[in-house]
C-alpha cells in the first residue's frame, strides 16, 4: 500500500468489495484508488466519459486485469489472478460485453450462441446435457426469442443480438450480472426495452447488477445507486440526488 | 484425349502406391477440412503459410546437414507457430505483421540454405511442390498416427474452439483457458503441416486448410454441418485431384488444390448464404427524408437489417425477404414480387 492509500474496509456481508484498487496500463493510470462496496441485490449504474476506466473496473472484477495495488474480493474471497480459470467464485458472475459487429455469415444459430454460456461451466471436452438445453430454452423464452432460436446470429438486428448476449450471460445462472454498455449503438425504443428487461431480471431473480451505460437518463431512472467514474470515483450514491446534475455537468461537459 | 476403361479404373486400386496416395490425400482432406474451419473463422488465413515456409527452411537445413529433414521440419514449424502465438498474446504487434515477417524471413533463409547445396535435388522440389504419388509406407504411417491424434484432440475440444473463434473475450471471461488452447492449436497445426509437407509441398500446403473450409463456409449457417461439409470437400478434392494427376500426368499437390479451388468457385456461385445477402431494393412509401431509421424499423414491423439510400427514398434489405418467417407482415411496403413484376414490365417495354 502506498502512502496515498486511504484506509477502507467494506461493510460486513457485502457481495463485492473493491478495496483501494489501482490499475495501470504500462504508465497510464486507468483506475486510481477505487473503494466500492456492492451489496447483494443492488443495481449499480456506472457512468463516466470515454477512457475513464469503466470497462477496466469490470475487467478487474472479472479477474482479467490485475490491480497493481488493492484487492477485490467476492463473498469475502479475494480473486486470484494467476490461476483465474480455477476461481470457483467467478462462475457466479456473468458478463455482457459491448455490442460489436458479428460476421453475418458466421455459422452459429441463436441457440448455439446462448448455449456457449454453458461451455465454461461444463468443463473442457465435456458434452452439454439436457439441463444445459433446458436453461437455454428458459432464457430464450425470457427474452422472447425462443421462436427465433434457429436463425443465424448474424441475421439479427443489433438490439436482438444484444438480447441474445444477455441470454447467454443468464444461462450461467449468475448471482452477479456485469453489463458493459449494453445499449450502445441502439435506438431509443430498443434501449428502453433492454433497460426494462434488465430491471425486470434484477427484481424477479434477485440479481446483483452492475451496468455501465452512457444513457444517463435511463440509468438514473432504473438504478439503486449511481457511480460516476473518471479514473477515480467522483460521485457515489442516490442517482436522483440534487448534486448529481452538477457533477454530471462537471464530468462530462467541462 | 486420354481414354480409360472402367476396368482400368478399378485396376488402379490394385497398385499399393495408388492406395497409399489415396489414403494420404483423403486423410489430408479430412484434417485440413476440420482445422481449416477454425482457421477461417479465426481469420488467421496466412498462419498456415508462415508455418509451412518455416518448415521449408527446416527441410533445407536438414538436407544440407544430411539428417532426416522431418526432425528439422518439425522443430521449425513448431517454433514459428509458438512465436506467432507469443507475439499475439503479448499484443506486441498485430498478428498479420508477425506472420508476414516469419513467412518471408523463413523463405529467404530456406533459399540461402539451398544455395549452399551443390545441386537442386529432387527432394528439394518435393518439399516445395510435394510428391504425393511417391509417398512411402513410413511417411504414410507417420501421417496416419499424427493425423488421428490431432483430429481426436481437435474434435474433443471442438466446443471450446468454437466459442473462442466466435468470441475470444467472452470465452476467456467464462473460464476457458484460452491462452493454453491457442498454443495447443498452433502446436497441432505445426504438427499437421510437418506431416503434410511431403505430400502437398510448402507452397501449396495451406491451400488444403483454407479452400475446403472456405467452400463449406459458403453453404451453411450450422457449424457442425460446416465441419462435415469441409471434410467431404477436402476428401473429394484429394481423390479427384489424384485421379486427374494420374490420368493427365500432372503434379499431385497442385491438382488437388485446383480441384478444391473449382469446388470453391462452384460453392461461391451457388451459395445460399451469399444469395440470401443479395441486395433487394424496395420502394418505401412511408419513409420521408426527415424520418429516422428507428421509425422505419417500426413501419416495417420487422427487425431485418437494412440500410437507406442517401435520400431515404429506398430501403436496401440485407436479407432475402422470400426467406422471412411466414408470419411476417409487410406494412406499407411493396413486396419483392411486385417490384420484380415492375422491372420485368419495364424491360419488356424497352425490348
Amino acid at each position: 500500500m502506498s502512502k496515498y492509500t486511504v484506509p477502507y474496509s467494506c461493510i460486513e456481508g457485502s457481495m463485492i468489495c473493491i478495496n483501494g484498487v489501482t490499475v495501470t496500463y504500462r504508465d497510464v493510470v486507468a483506475l486510481w484508488q477505487i473503494n466500492l462496496d456492492i451489496i447483494k441485490g443492488e443495481y449499480i449504474g456506472i457512468a463516466g466519459p470515454n477512457g475513464s476506466g469503466k470497462t477496466t473496473l469490470l475487467k478487474a472484477i472479472l479477474g482479467l486485469v490485475e490491480p497493481i495495488e488493492g484487492q477485490i474480493s467476492i463473498y469475502g474471497q479475494p480473486i486470484s489472478y494467476k490461476k483465474r480459470t480455477s476461481n470457483e467464485i467467478l462462475k457466479k458472475i456473468a458478463y455482457v460485453p459491448q455490442v460489436h459487429q458479428i460476421d453475418s455469415f458466421f455459422p452459429a444459430s441463436v441457440e448455439d450462441v446462448v448455449l456457449m454460456g454453458r461451455y465454461g461451466l461444463a468443463g473442457l471436452g465435456k458434452r452439454l446435457n439436457k439441463e444445459d438445453y433446458d436453461f437455454t430454452r428458459r432464457e430464450l423464452e425470457t427474452i422472447g426469442m425462443w421462436e427465433q432460436k434457429d436463425r443465424p446470429i448474424g441475421h439479427l438486428s443489433g438490439g436482438q443480438q444484444q438480447k441474445v448476449l444477455i441470454a447467454r450471460a443468464l444461462v450461467r445462472e449468475p448471482e452477479i450480472l456485469l453489463l458493459d454498455e449494453p445499449t450502445s449503438n441502439l435506438d431509443f425504443k430498443i434501449t428502453k426495452e433492454i433497460f426494462d428487461l434488465i430491471t425486470n431480471l434484477h427484481k424477479t431473480r434477485d440479481l446483483t447488477v452492475v451496468s455501465i451505460n452512457h444513457n444517463l437518463k435511463f440509468l438514473r431512472q432504473n438504478v439503486n445507486r449511481l457511480v460516476i467514474l473518471n479514473k477515480a470515483i467522483l460521485y457515489e450514491g442516490d442517482p436522483n440526488a440534487p448534486q448529481v446534475d452538477k457533477i454530471i455537468q462537471y464530468t462530462f461537459f467541462s | 484425349m486420354i481414354y480409360i476403361s472402367i476396368l482400368d479404373f478399378f485396376l488402379l486400386f490394385d497398385r499399393p502406391w495408388m492406395i497409399r496416395t489415396i489414403i494420404a490425400a483423403s486423410l489430408l482432406g479430412i484434417i485440413g477440412g476440420i482445422i481449416g474451419c477454425y482457421i477461417i473463422l479465426n481469420k488467421m488465413i496466412f498462419l498456415g503459410e508462415a508455418i509451412a515456409h518455416s518448415a521449408f527452411a527446416g527441410a533445407a537445413l536438414g538436407m544440407l546437414l544430411g539428417i532426416n529433414p522431418i526432425i528439422f521440419i518439425f522443430i521449425f514449424s513448431e517454433t514459428s507457430a509458438i512465436s506467432v502465438g507469443y507475439v499475439n498474446q503479448k499484443k506486441i504487434m498485430h498478428e498479420d505483421i508477425v506472420i508476414g515477417i516469419i513467412f518471408s524471413a523463413m523463405m529467404g533463409l530456406g533459399i540461402i540454405i539451398l544455395s549452399f547445396m551443390d545441386e537442386f535435388s529432387a527432394s528439394v522440389s518435393s518439399i516445395l511442390f510435394g510428391a504425393i504419388l511417391l509417398i512411402s509406407d513410413v511417411q504414410l504411417i507417420t501421417m496416419i498416427i499424427t493425423g488421428v491424434i490431432v483430429l481426436l484432440i481437435i474434435l474433443f475440444l471442438r466446443k471450446e474452439y468454437k466459442f473462442i473463434v466466435f468470441d475470444r473475450e467472452m470465452a476467456n471471461v467464462s473460464g476457458l483457458p484460452v491462452k493454453k488452447l491457442d498454443y495447443l492449436f498452433l502446436l497441432l497445426l505445426g504438427a499437421i503441416i510437418t506431416i503434410s509437407l511431403n505430400a502437398i509441398g510448402a507452397i501449396l500446403v495451406f491451400a488444403m486448410f483454407i479452400i475446403p473450409a472456405a467452400a463449406a463456409y459458403m453453404w451453411t449457417f450450422n457449424f457442425k454441418k460446416m465441419l462435415i461439409l469441409s471434410c467431404i470437400i477436402g476428401v473429394l478434392s484429394g481423390f479427384f485431384g489424384i485421379m486427374i494427376s494420374y490420368l493427365f500426368i500432372l503434379p499431385g499437390g497442385p491438382s488437388i488444390v485446383s480441384i478444391a479451388s473449382i469446388i470453391f468457385l462452384i460453392s461461391y456461385f451457388l451459395s445460399p448464404k451469399r444469395r440470401s445477402q443479395a441486395v433487394s431494393p424496395l420502394e418505401c412509401r412511408y419513409c420521408n427524408i426527415e424520418e429516422l431509421e428507428e421509425i422505419v424499423d417500426h413501419a416495417l414491423g420487422i427487425d431485418v437489417p437494412h440500410v437507406h439510400t442517401d435520400d431515404h427514398r429506398k430501403i436496401i434489405l440485407k436479407v432475402n425477404p422470400k426467406k422471412m418467417p411466414s408470419d411476417h407482415i409487410w406494412r406499407g411496403h411493396k413486396s419483392i414480387e411486385e417490384v420484380d413484376k415492375k422491372k420485368r414490365k419495364k424491360t419488356r417495354n424497352k425490348i
